[in-house]
């Protein structure tokens, strides 16, 4: 089979409306001299309104590089970020500061204890973007209000600081910060791994809430593919700074076309499920020598059971198989049966 | 095995074997454990009884605040400044350590208890090798010799899956990446063949393909060495895959316990339904989210009644007045509920 | 810095920082130096410059509580009219190089790296002058007073703060939550007066007790060395030289004004830690106690409620 073209625009996701971001070949490298680290490569992707996609991949992946390049906080090498159809990844100084003024992408942090500043009360901290921007107090004011209620919390929180908060409550603070500017796009990374699995899912719910009621586009890091899966349409699954899969979410969990998905579903702790595939099948085992195919070979290829020599010693290309779905193995029909039948 | 070769020859170790205790007799046994925080404020641990066999794999399960974490650091005589055991024992073989010396403690740490904790790089020495840490440890407590521990050291590291021991040997923590430095950490807690290991949160801050080979990597030592594992976490999921028997924790105290399969496909308590219910979608299908109204109580805020019964559906006059006790419900499962006897809640619970 | 108070208890920073019970002895001390130091030749029993020829060396006695010196002045005046003097001026010096060392310490984090350079060099050049040495050449110079002998002693002091500003502006810059506030296009003045500010003030405060006890001991060793001052204007240095001059006659005079030097010092410096220890963020703070209660009945709870989890 012949690979055909990376991903083209999704013109047919779920109406006609082209794409809101777009990332077109990014690379990102990181450090300088012998220490540059090429942490993002050649990196495609679309995101257009009312869908969540979910960007997953392990430590090293480059998931949140490639977060921190969609917003400006790094700067790529090559390649170049595209929101609402204007080049967003040159801007520089005051025309970025003029951009981000503008609050059509935002951001929300892991973390709410460190991203929230804790001598602020609530009510400045979901005002800031707005104060930046300069609007009038009085505006300003309702426009808290407005973005509390949205994330389900009481105007009589305005007046409290972070730390007289729970934990749930701070991370819905920090949505609601996003939400103030009207934005069009949501970043989020990794929104509930610092909460209880009491308030992870009230978050997620309203993230849920949002891509219906706002028609926003939101862009979800998270390790946990039990609650992507749950509320995300599209997955993009990245391994040491490249897609190595990007579709359907129900489709690609059901039926995974590259290894290392396979490999991060079956390694997913669950409570009942028995897998079809475990993860042992998907490793490389003791005694099993990892393929020695040099640089510039799939990436993934040091640690895949089913590497072979003369289809994986070239990166391969990220391959549209069904509308929609991509991945990038070269044995993608293959290494479900040999899975299965190792023992 | 090599490290079972090993441990035979060894005069200062006795095989894990040889030293295995009676097979009734617990590894580590709680009764009625107290703990109080903020120098006697506030009881954060109220009446927690648990106890782990011999190559058994136990799970505590329960969210910030429930308790899980003093109570394992109780069991270690680890408890941070502030708090103090009020009441209860704690014992490991028999032998009860709940006021023990600090010489008793350190005794104890190493030879019968293993521990490994959320950051491993913040337990090891920056500046010193993975491999002279561990090789230190043998020479102090197991009294080997430079020589030996250093071939000891690069057995261990083997034994715990990282490859090329020696060259991980004399590599900095820096040079490692975290699971490595996890594994380093398991290799140190049973460099001297403890029987039982106690995990808190050990695996929470990896990816999640290292935790499944983590996971497997204790189920392995449970397998080859018979030892005893208490691990400690926020995600059922996690403890369900690991452990035979799980212990829920909810505001201090053990609300259910039994074994996996009691408490995840017949749950008696409705908070456990709850975080069941929460942790499922092993077949990561679309689904709608469960959440559970509410929130947990202050620690130590005094309860009067269950400490549920403000978010429990099912909560009715009994549950919020007098003490609930705890009830046997079935071999080896135990629940703390005041309508633990009451068919009718337990024909909702099982109910999907 | 406010004070969030929980049913009536202050766990606000001041609050905390008086609870120790040496910072409130320091406070109390340096609150008594200070009534001195504004007040000080106005309380004075007798007058500090009056003679009393036949009462030399006297030791402590009811006319003369701490004793008279080689001309029968009487030590306790002499020291009490001393005081804003050596205070004052010490504050003076302090205040130089708070002007000249906390905004570059500041800017130097947001005026990208050519700036921080030359502030860093210029820095470690001023940090290599002796102070004492330096000052004494630029009385030398520009003649004796104590004001030309401070100026150069605050110009090294502005290192410190420099360095000091710039390591909090430094890590408080690198804080998610201004990293947050740098997304939705705060420009770099935003940044620096909304988050970075009131955060740099404990350090500063730390700091300016530190600093201020040095420079005291500045300015008692400049006047010990005659520099500054004209004799017979009292100052504690200058007590202090003169009567290492007539040891031999009074031993013990020495001791007074040496002790006042260390006890201001000394308290200066332990209010400086007692603010560095409690005056920061981060403190365990316990549950506000009105909301350790007792749960009596099935109520859900409000969604308003905190919690604290204990590691």
């Amino acid at each position: 089979m012949t690979a055909t073209a990376p991903a083209q625009l999704r013109l047919d996701a779920g109406g006609s409306s082209p794409a809101l971001l777009e990332v077109e070949c990014l690379e990102v490298v990181l450090g300088r001299g012998w220490r540059a680290n090429k942490v993002l490569s050649g990196v495609n992707m679309q995101v257009g309104p009312g869908e969540i996609v979910g960007l997953v991949g392990e430590t090293g992946s480059g998931k949140t590089t490639l977060a921190r390049a969609i917003v400006g906080l790094v700067k790529p090498k090559r390649g170049r970020v595209m929101f609402d159809g204007a080049t967003v990844s040159g801007l520089r100084g005051r025309g970025l500061r003029a951009h981000r003024r503008q609050g059509g992408v935002q951001y929300v942090f892991q973390d709410p204890l460190r991203s929230l500043d804790p001598d602020l009360t609530v009510e400045r901290i979901v005002g800031e973007g707005l104060a930046i921007r300069g609007d009038a107090p009085d505006k300003v004011r309702l426009r808290v209000i407005d973005a509390l209620g949205q994330v389900g919390l009481d105007a009589g929180l305005m007046s409290r600081d972070p730390g007289q908060i729970s934990g749930g409550q701070r991370q819905r603070v920090s949505i609601a910060r996003a939400l103030a500017t009207g934005p069009r796009l949501l970043i989020c990374d990794e929104p509930v791994s610092a909460l209880d699995a009491s308030n992870r899912n009230h978050v997620l719910n309203l993230l849920s809430e949002l891509r219906g009621s706002l028609n926003l586009p939101i862009i979800i890091i998270s390790h946990d593919l039990n609650s992507l899966a749950a509320i995300a349409d599209r997955v993009v699954v990245l391994y040491r700074g490249k897609i190595v899969e990007d579709g359907p979410i129900d489709k690609v969990f059901a039926a995974p076309r590259h290894p290392y998905t396979a490999l991060l579903l079956a390694s997913t702790p669950s409570v009942t499920e028995s897998r079809s595939l475990r993860a042992d099948q998907l490793r490389l085992r003791e005694g099993e020598p990892a393929p020695l195919l040099g640089p510039a070979a799939c990436v993934f290829a040091p640690r895949c059971p089913f590497a072979l020599a003369e289809t994986c010693s070239a990166q391969p290309r990220l391959i549209e198989v069904e509308p929609g779905w991509s991945n990038a193995c070269s044995r993608h029909r293959d290494w479900p049966s040999l899975a299965r039948s190792r023992s | 095995m090599a490290l079972d070769d090993l441990l035979l020859d060894d005069p200062v170790f006795a095989p894990t074997a040889a030293r295995a205790v009676p097979p009734r007799e617990d590894v580590l046994r709680i009764d009625d454990l107290h703990v109080s925080i903020h120098d006697g404020l506030a009881t954060a641990v109220r009446g927690v009884s648990l106890r782990v066999g011999a190559a058994e794999t136990v799970g505590l399960v329960g969210e910030s605040g429930s308790g899980k974490t003093l109570t394992c650091r109780a069991a270690l005589g680890l408890l941070p400044a502030g708090c103090r055991v009020g009441s209860g024992s704690v014992s490991f073989a028999g032998q009860d350590v709940t006021s023990a010396s600090r010489r008793t403690w350190e005794s104890i740490h190493g030879s019968q208890v293993g521990a490994v904790f959320q950051d491993p790089a913040s337990y090891l020495n920056p500046s010193l090798t993975v491999g002279a840490q561990l090789a230190e440890v043998l020479r102090v407590k197991g009294r080997l010799s430079r020589q030996q521990a250093r071939r000891r050291a690069i057995e261990l590291f083997g034994d715990v899956g990282l490859h090329q021991p020696e060259r991980v040997f004399h590599q900095i923590p820096a040079e490692l990446s975290g699971d490595m430095l996890q594994r380093a950490m398991v290799a140190i807690a049973i460099s001297c063949g403890p029987r039982l290991l106690i995990a808190d949160e050990a695996t929470t801050a990896l990816d999640v393909t290292i935790q499944a080979e983590v996971i497997d990597l204790l189920l392995d030592l449970r397998r080859r060495n018979g030892l005893a594992v208490m691990f400690v976490s926020h995600d059922l999921a996690v403890v369900a895959e690991l452990c035979d028997r799980i212990y829920v924790f909810y505001a201090g105290q053990v609300v259910e316990s039994g074994t996996v399969e009691d408490i995840v496909h017949r749950p008696r308590h409705p908070y456990t339904k709850a975080l069941v219910r929460v942790a499922s979608g092993g077949d990561f299908r679309r689904r709608h989210l469960e959440v559970i109204p509410g929130s947990p109580p202050q620690v130590g805020t005094r309860m009067v009644g269950c400490s549920f019964a403000d978010r429990c559906r099912f909560a009715l006059g009994p549950c919020c007045s007098g003490e609930v006790r705890s009830v046997v419900v079935g071999d080896q499962h135990e629940v703390r509920c005041a309508r633990a006897n009451d068919g009718e809640l337990s024909d909702e619970l099982l109910a999907v | 810095m406010s004070a969030a108070a929980n049913g009536g208890v202050v766990t606000g920073r001041a609050g905390s920082v008086l609870r120790l019970r040496s910072a409130r002895i320091a406070l109390a001390v340096l609150a008594a130096i200070a009534v001195l130091a504004v007040f000080g030749p106005a309380l004075a029993p007798q007058g500090p410059l009056t003679l009393n020829t036949n009462s030399l060396f006297q030791g402590p006695s009811w006319h003369h509580l701490l004793g008279t010196d080689y001309l029968g002045r009487d030590v306790l005046s002499r020291l009490m009219a001393g005081a804003p003097l050596s205070v004052l001026t010490a504050l003076e010096a302090v205040g130089i190089g708070m002007v000249l060392g906390i905004a570059p310490g500041i800017a130097s984090t947001f005026l990208g790296r050519g700036f921080d350079f030359v502030a860093n060099r210029v820095a470690d050049a001023l940090m290599t002058l002796p102070s004492i040495f330096f000052a004494v050449a630029v009385t030398a110079a520009l003649g004796n007073g104590l004001v030309q002998a401070m100026v150069p002693i605050g110009v090294l002091l502005a290192p410190a703060y420099f360095r000091i500003t710039r390591a909090a502006t430094l890590e408080y810059s690198r804080a998610q939550y201004v990293e947050a506030a740098e997304l939705m296009g705060a420009s770099k003045f935003h940044l620096v007066k909304a988050h970075v500010v009131r955060k740099v003030f404990p350090n500063i405060v730390v700091t300016t007790a530190s600093l201020t006890a040095g420079a005291l001991l500045a300015v008692s060793f400049l006047t010990f060395l005659g520099i500054g001052v004209q004799p017979p204007e009292p100052t504690w240095g200058g007590v202090l030289s003169s009567d290492l001059d007539y040891l031999s006659q009074a031993p013990w005079a020495p001791f007074i004004p040496g002790a006042l030097i260390a006890v201001s010092v000394g308290a200066l410096n332990a209010f400086a830690d007692a603010f560095r220890d409690r005056g920061g963020r981060g403190a365990l703070a316990l549950p506000p106690l009105a909301q350790l209660t007792v749960r009596t009945g099935p109520t859900l709870e409000d969604a308003n409620g905190s919690r604290r989890s204990v590691a």
